[in-house]
């Protein structure tokens, strides 16, 4: 081999290796800190859970904002304030083994309990304009608002991220258009580079009202409520 | 010197490299962001003891149940313009509204501000009103580009809030509308419109008192 090519060569296989053995490690340390499974989990442990999901419904109810509860129990998402559901829409899983809600379930809690992680991050992947913005035009004339302000996105597909691997993905009846062809490329990529190494991805498709609600009620740092299955 | 120029290039390459990698997977970031952790639901522990632990989950029970309304409640959904009187499990009204523009106005000669914005909150009805009148504020003629009348009788508009209002917050109504038009999109300067035909079973069957969930 060439010296230069040698050298080049190297250290690219050096990078390989350290981000393999890194990323086995990481695999390594969330498999081994998961939770053992709901079926083995005796009667004081239900009932530690069911405290325990109490008392994180109670201090949300505490924080006076909005929050979402992802119900693997009763399959259903809701919206609550002040712990009163305010909007709700039944999880209809598609493209999503039968198994993932569990494991979902189990990579939200991660090795720690936990019951309530802020949603770090949406994407939108395509999307309609509810009203045809020559409309919003005359009508923000009319109301001396900003067109761009009455605008809503429909959104016909969407990802919701916890981080650590847990993706919701919410998907409509209705065609839309990308809002970033380069962008939501490069989404799918890093998706599909992740998903070796771990990741949980529901997959349910909702009335396209109900996705809107979500959508825009889904701001990154919503508290999300996790009801496991069992 | 060539030896020396690859002693650079080298750790340079790696540190690129553990970037691109950690960027890639992570998605930029840190492992202890995206965590994002919530310590409430790690801190509670149930009490060892049973009967204690029976007392303490009893107690945590009653917390949220006497939080649940229950009877019906309004509930205003402002990202889709539409508002629910409904019931835990089940919705008794769904209609097609319009919620506040966001937009503002200052005042260019006092620098008065105006946000018209719909709050956010719970909130209760604190008056029902048929056939009323609105007195309308000094934004309203501002916005006309009209002075503002120095005679009250002037400000007041017998047609613009429909037949109905309920009143809740601070000085916030929902009512009636002569643009129905436009239900469905976000143009209020805060107010809740509704169309007659919902407004008037929303009206029939809401009583003062009975809570109001905005988001």
């Amino acid at each position: 081999m060439v010296p230069t090519a040698r050298w080049i060569t190297r250290p690219l296989c050096t990078v390989l290796v350290c981000a393999v053995v890194l990323t086995c490690q990481k695999k390594h340390s969330e498999q081994t800190s998961l939770p053992e499974s709901g079926n083995n989990k005796g009667e004081h442990q239900r009932t530690e859970l069911e405290y325990r999901l109490l008392q994180a419904e109670l201090a949300l109810v505490k924080s006076d904002s909005l929050y979402l509860v992802l119900n693997l129990k009763q399959n259903e998402l809701q919206l609550k304030l002040k712990g009163v559901v305010v909007w709700n829409s039944p999880i209809n899983l598609i493209e999503t083994d039968s198994q993932e809600p569990e494991k979902f379930a189990k990579r939200f809690q991660g090795g720690k309990e936990l019951l309530i992680r802020p949603i770090s991050y949406k994407y939108l992947f395509t999307a309609q304009n509810k009203t045809p913005d020559s409309i919003l035009v005359i009508i923000s004339d009319a109301v001396k608002a900003k067109p761009e302000l009455m605008q809503r996105d429909v959104p016909a597909r969407f990802q919701l991220l916890w981080g650590y691997g847990l993706i919701l993905e919410v998907r409509t009846d209705i065609k839309g258009i990308p809002k970033s062809k380069f962008k939501s490329t490069i989404v799918e990529v890093r998706e599909a580079l992740r998903r070796p190494f771990g990741e949980a991805r529901i997959v349910v498709k909702m009335d396209p009202d109900d996705a809107l609600t979500l959508y825009r009620a889904a701001q990154p740092g919503l508290p999300t409520l996790l009801y496991p299955p069992l | 010197m060539k030896r020396r120029f690859w002693y650079i290039i080298i750790p340079l390459v790696l540190l690129v490299g553990f970037v691109v990698v950690r960027v890639v997977i992570t998605g930029g970031k840190s492992p202890l962001n995206q965590m994002g952790m919530f310590s409430d639901s790690l801190l509670v522990q149930l009490p060892e003891d049973k009967g204690l632990a029976q007392k303490e989950l009893e107690r945590a029970r009653k917390a949220l149940a006497k939080i649940e309304p229950s009877k019906s409640y309004i509930v205003i959904d402002t990202h889709a313009n539409m508002i629910f009187l409904r019931t835990e499990d089940s919705i008794l009204i769904k209609a097609t509204c319009s919620t506040g523009s966001g937009g503002e106005l200052i005042d260019s000669v006092t620098g008065r501000r105006w946000s018209f914005a719909t709050p956010r909150g719970v909130f209760k009805i604190t008056s029902k009103q048929a056939d009323p009148w609105w007195r309308k504020p000094d934004w309203a003629f501002l916005e006309d580009n009209e002075p503002i009348p120095s005679d009250p009788s002037q400000r007041l508009d017998p047609e613009m809030l429909g037949a109905f209002a309920m009143g809740f917050g601070d000085n916030y109504y929902i009512h009636g509308t002569i643009y129905e038009r436009l239900l469905g999109v976000s143009v209020t300067h805060g107010c809740v419109r509704v169309g007659s035909d919902d407004l008037k079973k929303l009206y029939d069957m809401v009583p003062i008192g009975m809570p109001v969930y905005i988001f």
